[in-house]
């Protein structure tokens, strides 16, 4: 639901493995430095939601090239899950879908991933700070500095019980938050220095092949900030 | 390599990333019932730790997309060293 449209959405989705993601890797690099605990990555990222129809996401564009260096930590007891430590930069493009603003940054920070994965519950965990400098682009404005700390928090809670096939229930909370804090912008768009965007997913698997989601998202994001605030509801149909 | 060999060693990486003895892992299980896609990247790193030979980014790539059982591990690292 907008503040000035109500909005209705029902997707069915014929294409999905349960609990997998739509995403694939994507690597450029990712390896090992030998003899340490120590990696180095670079990932491309992209991320397209225009159209008019699209009213349950921001309404951007955004292509990004992390890269960095990961240190994997040995398992924390028998039970106690596995993490890893990123240092993490990243040229960043963000747009409106109209192009007419734009904002080019460079972002830096470190994050953890942190999994504890046990027989019918999974808790995956990604967290850390980062904090981006570069410019916003208007089309017959001036460029202004932009500046902003983001501190991130997703986590993903899988609950299952499957003891064969005829016999799958599957229940996924997804929730990415970002908190936001502008520091630096033509504060015509970013009235406010602090903004949060949120988005929460359920995802309940009556059977193997056939699930229920919801998607809520409330918040303001990049380039525009504007207060999104909307749920859909779908219809998964899996492999 | 032997293909035992390569068993035994993809088995203790993943119980070193796991709560799961090499005892527990069958190789015909899915590879999520270990380590989900949320740390593929990290567990091709590992593979990588234990196998030399092997291409790091082809194998997370793969991880998030074509192997889906701890056997298609298996399988691509004894290709690899066999080829």
């Amino acid at each position: 639901m907008t503040n000035d449209s109500s909005t209705f959405s029902f997707t069915l989705d014929f294409n999905r493995i349960p609990g997998k993601p739509e995403t694939s890797g994507g690597y450029i690099v990712n390896d090992a430095i030998k003899n340490t605990q120590w990696g180095y990555y670079i990932k491309p990222s992209m991320d397209i939601n225009i159209g008019s129809s699209i009213s349950s996401a921001p309404n951007n564009i955004s292509i990004a090239l992390p890269g960095g260096l990961v240190y994997d930590f040995p398992q924390l007891g028998k039970t106690g899950g596995i993490i890893s430590l990123y240092l993490e930069g990243a040229p960043e493009f963000i747009s409106d879908r109209s192009f007419n603003n734009m904002l080019y940054y460079f972002s830096i920070g470190p994050y953890i991933k942190y999994e504890n994965n046990a027989p019918g519950f999974l808790f995956d965990l990604q967290t850390g700070i980062s904090d981006a400098n570069g410019f916003r682009n208007q089309k017959a404005l001036r460029n202004d500095y932009y500046g902003r700390l983001t501190i991130p928090l997703y986590f993903k809670i899988i609950g299952w019980k499957a003891k064969d096939k005829k016999e799958f229930n599957r229940i996924q909370l997804t929730n990415t938050l970002k908190y936001n804090i502008i520091y630096s912008d033509d504060f015509n768009i970013t009235k406010d220095k602090n903004y949060i965007f949120n988005n929460t997913k359920l995802d309940i698997y009556l059977t193997s092949n056939l699930g229920i989601n919801i998607t809520y998202n409330y918040g303001n994001e990049e380039p525009l900030f504007k207060k999104n605030h909307a749920i859909s509801f779908g219809l998964t149909l899996a492999k | 390599m032997e293909k035992k060999e390569i068993e035994t060693g993809v088995k203790e990486v993943i119980s070193l990333n796991s709560r799961y003895s090499v005892d527990e892992i069958n190789i015909t299980d899915p590879i999520d019932k270990f380590i989900s896609s949320f740390m593929s990247d990290r567990l091709a790193r590992e593979l990588k730790r234990k196998f030399d030979k092997i291409d790091t980014t082809q194998m997370t790539n793969d991880l998030y997309t074509i192997l889906k059982k701890v056997s298609d591990i298996i399988d691509k690292i004894y290709s690899i060293y066999n080829s």
